[in-house]
């Protein structure tokens, strides 16, 4: 599934509205929006210790910079600062004046890209697409996008270990392919021969439904669901979105309803950064008979629990059973937060085998709070942990089977983590029809 | 009827990636204030309540209430259309349209209670959440009259809303109970305090009602601001009708009446 703006909106940063604040306004806010950061994590932090960072220290040395700092864009730069000191996921500020956080436009080169050890490689060229006119192809490895070499992007990558720093690399990449409609890049890519060559390309605005929800910036919503065969020729449901917004809800419905009674149902979560979360429970209900515990989120002073909402009616109010066959999830390193506690509690259930690649590690739970100074902090208020006590944050999932990113599979437009879900599917009792 | 507010909008506490906007921030205790004169009972309390909306006489002739409105979580920037239909003696459906989620719904019919969930998709309602809507149902729970209620005490003199308030503890005959405000200058009934069943587990939740305006013969709050664990939910009413709901009005949509055995 593409990740998408809804990637950058959730889990980095996106571009929101909100006008500038004239002359000299911009200090008073800027300060409020300080304060306003640093007690909204001192009051939710679901970590009293805060893990052992001396939170009242960290506004006593940052403060004072913040009065001294010469543009708004210095004070961000100083709550992003302080939010690191956290080093936990989910806590982000959203700003729609910050260069270094807003994309350069609307439109992007279509085509999706991942961090592997060969580089940044095309793992797909959306159909249709202005890039399938072109000669990329899933499995090229992108050397530079104009004139960033990507080589340059991963010498300076930021992160405290290898997945950190490639997520910083993805970040910097989608940054760069992004512009304004009709526009041209050229991008120089290593095919899987080896050969060099220079492509151009004209970005086009990204498809799906456009979803606005609250403090969050307009999100591109898709949901692809559809037949696929087993190697036994079986009938199997795929199923796979890009966010978690309701907007999936009617298609995954209805698709959990053609598929009821097949050999299987494949859940593609590779690429989704998550969303609402809670919708973890109307999902599960449509694999699960018993309202049993995906998770339990830990905040500072209480817990609260998501169960699973058996699915036992459709909309049209027909009387019907959850899917009861073998449920295969896909994930990669994009998939995060409620793409994770899902898949993470259904493995920690044994309801669901996971197959692909580890997950980015970044599953806290968070809300989002609109600033003096139109900026939005994201901040995370609790801590999940799957049914058997397992914690998603930093770890992630990690897949039951792994399948490593190969370029001569992508080229050959072979998708291993789904032919292993498939597979997999097949060793399980004859159920569908 | 009291007003609390949908469990789909409380499930929407569970906002991005995540869940509960929940903030960890407990409900403060109350500061009750010195004692200078004897509290009044909690009988009396109803009752000047009671005459505060409009009389016991005009409350009873209204059989059915059709309340429009706005619904909004203002720190995240979630706001959405709310209708509220009621009709004695005890039905009551709660809808909420939230731009960007969609269609939420609480509905009891007199017997079955139900949630149309955009998040976590359709539910009948069990056990203690069952009691509970089964009490915010009850047409007349204003009155707290004796066959519905088991114990009704004067706690004490308090602050609640910035506002000096009469602070009642309700037991109901189901078991469900509350502590309930009552502005001691004005007798109106001014919020609530009580730990309430959801989507997620028993969480605190504290209710303020604001505003009274008459609509016809009646006082009714138009501001709602239900708190739970530091995070606000406003509702703005800005209609009420009366004696204007058809009794088919509370059936179960179609989902739920698959549900029913």
């Amino acid at each position: 599934m593409r990740p998408g703006r809804a990637l950058f909106a959730l889990i980095i940063a996106a571009s929101l509205s909100a006008a500038p604040a004239a002359g000299q306004a911009w200090r008073a806010q800027a300060l409020a929006s300080f304060d306003e950061v640093w007690q909204t994590v001192h009051d939710t932090f679901f970590d009293p210790t805060f893990g052992g960072l001396d939170w009242d220290a960290v506004k006593t040395e940052l403060r004072p910079k913040v009065q001294a700092a010469d543009s708004a864009e210095t004070v961000r730069q100083i709550i992003h600062d302080m939010l690191g000191r956290l080093h936990q996921s989910h806590f982000v500020l959203l700003s729609s004046e910050s260069v270094a956080d807003t994309l350069p436009g609307e439109a992007l080169v279509p085509i999706e890209m991942r961090v592997a050890p060969a580089g940044l490689v095309i793992t797909r060229v959306v159909p249709g697409s202005t890039a399938e006119h072109s000669p990329l192809r899933a499995g090229d490895v992108i050397l530079s996008v104009g004139d960033q070499l990507v080589s340059a992007w991963a010498s300076a990558a930021a992160g405290s270990d290898e997945r950190a720093r490639n997520l910083d690399l993805y970040r910097k990449a989608y940054r760069a392919i992004h512009g304004d409609a009709g526009s041209r890049v050229s991008l120089r890519v290593r095919t899987p021969a080896g050969e060099e060559r220079n492509v151009s390309v004209t970005r086009t605005m990204e498809t799906g439904q456009v979803v606005k929800l609250g403090n969050l910036p307009p999100l591109h919503v898709t949901v692809d669901t559809r037949e696929v065969a087993s190697p036994k020729g079986r009938r199997v449901g795929y199923i796979g979105f890009n966010v978690w917004m309701t907007t999936v809800n009617g298609p995954i419905d209805a698709a959990v309803d053609k598929y009821r009674q097949a050999a299987g149902l494949v859940i593609d979560l590779r690429g989704n950064p998550g969303g609402l979360a809670a919708m973890i429970s109307g999902l599960a209900g449509h694999v699960m008979s018993e309202p049993l515990l995906l998770g339990n989120m830990q905040m500072r002073e209480a817990q609260t629990f998501f169960k699973a909402n058996p699915r036992f009616s459709t909309d049209d109010g027909r009387r019907v059973t959850p899917f009861a066959g073998p449920v295969a999830i896909l994930v990669d390193e994009l998939s995060a937060s409620a793409s994770e506690c899902f898949a993470g509690a259904l493995q920690s259930l044994g309801r669901a085998r996971i197959f692909g690649r580890q997950t980015m590690g970044q599953a806290l739970p968070a809300s989002t709070k609109l600033l003096a100074n139109g900026d939005v902090l994201m901040y995370a208020v609790g801590d999940f942990v799957t049914s058997t006590g397992r914690r998603l944050e930093g770890e992630g999932v990690v897949p039951d089977e792994v399948q490593p990113l190969s370029i001569e599979a992508l080229a050959a437009d072979r998708d291993l983590a789904l032919e292993a879900a498939l597979r997999w599917i097949d060793t399980g009792p004859v159920v569908g029809k | 009827m009291r007003h609390h507010l949908s469990r789909p909008a409380l499930r929407l506490l569970s906002f991005v990636t995540g869940v509960c906007v929940l903030t960890g921030v407990s409900l403060r205790a109350h500061q009750a204030a010195p004692a200078a004169a004897p509290l009044p009972s909690a009988k009396d309390i109803v009752a000047k309540h009671v005459a505060a909306i409009g009389g016991e006489a005009a409350f009873k002739a209204v059989k059915s209430i059709h309340a429009k409105g706005t619904f909004e979580l203002p720190a995240q920037g979630v706001k959405g259309d709310l209708e509220i239909i009621a009709a004695r003696p005890n039905k009551m459906i709660n809808r909420v349209e939230i731009s960007g989620v969609g269609h939420a719904e609480t509905g009891y019919d007199g017997k079955n209670a139900w949630s149309i969930d955009p998040l976590a998709g359709p539910s009948l309602l069990t056990g203690r959440a069952l009691s509970e809507i089964g009490e915010d149902a009850w047409f007349d729970g204003a009155l707290h009259a004796s066959d519905r209620v088991k114990e009704l005490t004067t706690i004490a003199k308090v602050e609640f809303d910035k506002r000096p308030a009469y602070q009642v503890k309700v037991v109901h005959i189901s078991g469900v109970e509350q502590m309930e405000y009552y502005d001691v200058e004005t007798g109106l009934q001014i919020g609530s305090e009580s730990q309430r069943e959801t989507p997620m587990g028993v969480l605190p939740v504290k209710a303020m009602l604001r505003d009274y305006t008459k609509f016809g013969g009646l006082m009714q709050p138009t501001v709602l601001v239900q708190s739970t664990m530091g995070i606000d939910q406003v509702i703005r009413i800005s209609s009420y009708e009366y004696n204007d709901v058809a009794p088919t009005a509370f059936d179960p949509p179609p989902a739920i009446k698959a549900l029913i055995k």
